[in-house]
């Protein structure tokens, strides 16, 4: 199923009304493989957008939606805290949209507004870090007699709702470079500009994320084996 | 031919697979990689994992945030 498949509600509002679609019947919330639109298919809807039109604007926004929404989700951990950032993103984007001049794709633009309303959420909301155990992880991942399974890895990281439990155990910063760079495919260079970090920065943040992750996906196969073991959950 | 430990070959485990490395010291990873006992198997798992995170579905929207979202006041702020 691809996201042009899927159903959205004729709202009936002036400002996004979309034009009539088949319905099938889907259940109220889905997580899909998320299909990137190419910039020569928003090139139309991009040259209205910047014309206000608010309906082309509309359609640009749903197009990309399930990437903003899953990056949205990644970073807060929570589906209503990511539908209000991708929310204020949005309206960002609309105010922005006459000044975009396609130096990048629109999604791309439009996904580095959204990551940044998202850290600012993650601003307002969270408290400092700790991350003794990042530097933990680090020093264990640099010990030679360190390794991991790889299937045991991969039986955790090929269950999506694992991997984003494994995803939501890593502090705010280390996360965010983490699902930029490797989930979303922004270079260490976007990363830094889209974060606000020196570039040294960003890539000590997506190693140090990566080692936590990875340990963090060979502890949970480890807790499981020993939770089978016992025969019960406490 | 530059030797490296596990240690040093982990430090640069990422920057070799993310191809950020001088042809060098790239073969010098890889070479550490082909005579290590513990090395292979994280590098297998850490490429598995990275695999995982690009193939990290999208997050369809809920109908009812959705039209709410389609209702945005977006005129006032008008882009022209």
């Amino acid at each position: 199923m691809s996201d042009d498949a899927t159903v959205f509600p004729d709202a009936g509002f002036p400002a996004f009304r979309q034009p009539p679609r088949a319905r099938h019947p889907a259940p109220a919330s889905v997580a899909l493989k998320s299909v990137r639109p190419s910039a020569q298919d928003d090139l139309e809807l991009v040259l209205a957008a910047r014309r206000g039109d608010p309906a082309a604007f509309g359609e640009l926004v749903q197009r990309h939606l399930p990437r903003l929404l899953r990056v949205a989700q990644s970073m807060l951990g929570d589906r209503t805290g990511a539908e209000d950032a991708v929310q204020d993103g949005v309206a960002q984007a609309w105010r922005g949209v006459g000044q975009f001049r396609g130096d990048a794709a629109f999604g791309t633009w439009l996904h580095r507004i959204v990551v940044r309303a998202c850290l600012h959420h993650l601003r307002d909301r969270r408290a400092p870090e700790v991350i003794e155990g990042l530097a933990e992880a680090e020093r264990r991942f640099l010990d030679p007699d360190y390794t991991v399974d790889p299937a045991e890895v991969v039986a955790q990281a090929s269950d999506a709702g694992k991997l984003r439990q494994a995803l939501e155990t890593l502090p705010d910063v280390y996360r965010v470079a983490v699902l930029l760079h490797d989930v979303d495919g922004l270079t260490g260079a976007e990363v830094a500009e889209t974060t606000g970090v020196p570039l040294g920065t960003a890539k000590a943040r997506i190693r140090r994320g990566r080692i936590a992750l990875l340990a963090e996906l060979a502890r949970k196969q480890t807790a499981s084996e020993t939770e089978q073991r016992t025969g019960r959950p406490c | 031919m530059l030797t490296l430990t596990c240690a040093e070959a982990r430090s640069l485990i990422f920057d070799f697979l993310d191809g950020e490395l001088d042809p060098a010291t790239a073969r010098a990873v890889e070479q550490h990689k082909n005579s290590c006992r513990n090395c292979p198997p994280l590098v297998t798992a850490i490429l598995a994992m990275l695999a995982e995170l690009r193939r990290l579905p999208g997050v369809m929207p809920r109908e009812d945030w959705l039209a709410r979202l389609i209702a945005l006041p977006l005129d006032p702020h008008s882009p022209r």
